[in-house]
């Protein structure tokens, strides 16, 4: 029974560290895509917006073969991760929050971009002309304006990372007690008839992520007003 | 020319528009005077560095804030000039005080920051808002800690772009005399921009006349505006 009970639990609470690291990951990268795209005119901005929300419409499994041949232990930069930290990336925790990571950052950027787009510029030239960079305007003016859009990014990136399934499949593969979160779990679970394992989980994880969109959709309506 | 006057060359291109204008503008309060799309805004945040001009010079005394021909473009926050929008631009996030203190160096302490911010609120008589936030200001007392916030940061050059357009004329006339006194008190340029003659008489020693993006006459407030304006 004690080890039922910790098979049971283990999932769900690796599924809400890597989804907490997937929301740092991609809040930090995403609001730093988001802030490029909202103001600057880059050459190939675009094919930049369109790689970041890819994601949101490829299909898992080729997802998960891109972020393989990308960080694959073959692959350039797999091979440089290994040397730097001794682990791969594919079949480890770091290939969980990467996958958890890759469903999340379309999500931050998108809300991040147009809660930053909609911060009055005038406000940003005012804070320059007051002695302010661009990283302190940045800093001080737009992020704390366009902050409720940014956590309600931050809030749907993590709904998402909660339930990522097959890009973690395809990366991390499905290792109890390693890399398996609480959507694999739960499929592992339905497939063995331990029903009664996966109903609890099912449960814990829809109310997470129901209250995570509960708390995005209140952010994103109180942004609109401001 | 003083030493710590304005000097303005510049020619730039934006939309369809063009602007040519050359001027100087020595320590005092220098009107730009002209109607709507005249150009007087996008000169003045071209002299603030928010808009790049296509060729030209701008300076202040000896030193080059523009300068096309040596290619030296000095950002905005490295031209020691207060810009107060006509929309006033306050940031709504921040009480009356930390408006104020944002554009007081950082270089000077925390808490001195914050004693010359309630100094200046005092000085312009809206200390009573200091800890409110935008959002509770009355017009004038948005305009006045707007204005706080201009001078606190001791700005070398001084640019307002329509900003009493908003007030009754009564209130025009009270802050007019505030930013006088200012000006005058901390001896330099100042470009007030406004379309309406009977203030750029009030407010202004000089005055410079746009009209389609270029400068039709300069000189004394009261032989280049004529009386009778609104």
């Amino acid at each position: 029974m004690c080890y039922r009970t910790a098979l049971t639990f283990a999932p769900l609470i690796l599924t809400f560290e890597v989804a907490t690291l997937a929301v740092v990951v991609s809040g930090v990268l995403g609001v730093g895509l988001a802030a490029l795209l909202a103001r600057r005119k880059l050459p190939g901005s675009d094919v930049l917006d369109g790689i970041i929300t890819a994601p949101m419409v490829l299909p898992p499994t080729v997802l998960g073969y891109y972020v393989l041949v990308v960080f694959g232990r073959t692959s350039p930069l797999g091979r440089a991760f290994e040397a730097l930290t001794g682990t791969s990336i594919v079949f480890t925790l770091t290939g969980v929050v990467l996958a958890a990571t890759i469903g999340a950052l379309p999500l931050v950027v998108m809300s991040s971009r147009a809660a930053l787009e909609s911060v009055d510029p005038t406000l940003r030239s005012a804070a320059r002309t007051l002695g302010a960079g661009p990283l302190r305007t940045f800093l001080t003016v737009e992020v704390p304006l366009a902050s409720r859009g940014i956590m309600a990014g931050l809030m749907l990136g993590f709904a998402r990372a909660l339930g990522d399934f097959g890009v973690t499949l395809m990366v991390a593969g499905d290792i109890p007690g390693r890399t398996q979160t609480g959507s694999l779990a739960i499929y592992d679970a339905i497939q063995s008839n331990r029903d009664d394992d996966a109903i609890g989980m099912i449960v814990v994880m829809t109310i997470v992520a129901v209250g995570a969109l509960f708390v995005a959709g209140k952010l994103t309506r109180a942004s609109r007003v401001l | 020319m003083s030493s710590d006057a304005l000097s303005v060359r510049l020619r730039l291109a934006v939309a369809g528009f063009r602007l040519d204008v050359a001027f100087d503008v020595p320590p005092g309060i220098t009107v730009l005077f002209g109607p709507s799309g005249s150009g007087k805004s996008t000169t003045l945040a071209a002299l603030a560095g928010l808009v790049r001009p296509s060729e030209g010079r701008i300076s202040l005394g000896e030193t080059p804030w523009f300068d096309s021909a040596l290619h030296v473009d000095v950002p905005p926050e490295a031209r020691d000039v207060s810009l107060v929008f006509q929309s006033l631009a306050l940031f709504p996030h921040l009480t009356a005080e930390r408006n104020v203190e944002y554009g007081i160096a950082r270089a000077v302490p925390a808490v001195e920051r914050r004693d010359r911010a309630r100094a200046m609120l005092e000085r312009m008589r809206v200390g009573h808002v200091a800890g409110r936030l935008p959002n509770t200001f009355s017009g004038g007392e948005a305009q006045r800690v707007a204005l706080a916030r201009a001078f606190a940061c001791a700005p070398r050059v001084v640019l307002l772009d329509e900003a009493f357009s908003a007030l009754d004329r009564e209130l025009r006339e009270a802050l007019g005399a505030d930013v006088r006194a200012m000006v005058s008190e901390l001896s330099v340029p100042a470009i007030v921009v406004t379309h309406l003659a009977r203030e750029a008489r009030a407010l202004g020693d000089r005055a410079v006349s746009l009209r389609d993006g270029r400068v039709t006459a300069s000189g004394a407030v009261h032989d280049v505006v004529s009386d009778g304006g609104a």
